[in-house]
């Protein structure tokens, strides 16, 4: 095999185990892309590690969760679903009032043609 | 390969008992507080990690704690709680990520700064002994593009499966793949040859 195809087979030779005879063969004949290797072994575990940093949350957030059994009878749930769609909401209360207006204006043009 | 039940309990994250999911599920408003103690800090990083906007994440947090509560008699407990939460959490923040997409199709711009806000306790041992810094690590996975991001984090950092990535994102199993790798590279190249593109 040459560099190029190891070099992109490391990747998940590295991290998924998929394997090939001639990407081990490779490696244990060539520096560099043996040093490649150990780029993604060095990257995959340092990812891994990565998922125990965790970020302090916004303070209110836990309460926030914690409090969800309490605040999701149906009423609240349509008031929460309103608010968070609100734009949407708003949109369509808009196209619906300029269908009815458009209706109305045909409506009208209708009866001023037919008189 | 590893599957999603694969996922290893991060430092912060505290072992939701099978006692405290079933009194949850019996409607126990104290057994949810502590469930919601033990779990929302890594629920909350995952979604921030994927969305990279403190907003978004506190609501895709809410959004995945809802459905959480909602679907516990969905839980049958043969997975480990937090990996069932983590998918129902992943899921909220793709959802998430997919409005805002929507909703930003003629911005541009880039969420980079807040993600690289994420703290840094130092750095990682690596396998041959090498370290990468969290904060090298982190800044450059804020500097991927968004889809390489998305999937580098949930494969890589978080472990879930090509399968199920490629069902929560919504595509085939061979773009979730490509993407992964393509994220890989990228990443490599940003930490050992401070490449960017």
């Amino acid at each position: 095999m040459r560099c190029e195809e190891v070099r992109e087979a490391l990747p998940s030779y590295t991290r998924d185990g998929d394997t090939g005879l001639g990407v081990r063969r490779h490696l244990s004949s060539c520096a560099g892309c043996a040093d490649e290797l150990v780029h993604y072994q060095t990257l995959f575990s340092s990812l891994e590690q990565l998922r125990s940093e965790t970020v302090t949350p916004p303070p209110e957030l836990f309460h926030q969760l914690a409090s969800i059994p309490y605040r999701t009878s149906r009423g609240q749930d349509v008031r929460s679903h309103v608010v968070r769609h609100r734009n949407r909401y708003a949109a369509g209360l808009a196209v619906a009032a300029v269908g009815a207006g458009a209706a109305v204006w045909k409506t009208r043009r209708g009866r001023v043609a037919t008189a | 390969m590893r599957r999603p039940s694969d996922h290893r309990d991060g430092a912060s994250s505290e072992r939701v008992s099978a006692e405290i999911v079933e009194r949850c599920k019996n409607g126990d408003e104290r057994a949810w507080a502590e469930l919601v103690k033990a779990t929302h800090r890594d629920v909350y990083t995952l979604c921030l990690r994927i969305l990279g906007d403190p907003q978004d994440a506190a609501e895709a947090t809410q959004d995945a704690y809802l459905k959480a509560w909602r679907g516990l008699h969905g839980f049958r407990g043969d997975a480990m709680f937090q990996t069932w939460l983590y998918r129902v959490a992943s899921n909220s923040a793709l959802s998430k990520h997919r409005s805002r997409r929507r909703r930003q199709s003629h911005e541009s711009g880039s969420q980079d700064d807040v993600l690289t806000e994420l703290p840094s306790s130092g750095s990682v041992e690596a396998t041959a002994g090498a370290r990468i810094e969290v904060q090298a690590l982190q800044a450059a996975l804020a500097r991927l593009p968004e889809q390489y991001r998305t999937a580098v984090t949930l494969r890589d950092v978080y472990g879930m499966s090509i399968e199920e990535m490629a069902q929560q994102l919504g595509i085939s199993e061979t773009a979730a793949k490509v993407r992964v790798h393509r994220g890989r590279k990228r990443l490599r190249g940003m930490l050992f040859e401070g490449e960017e593109r």
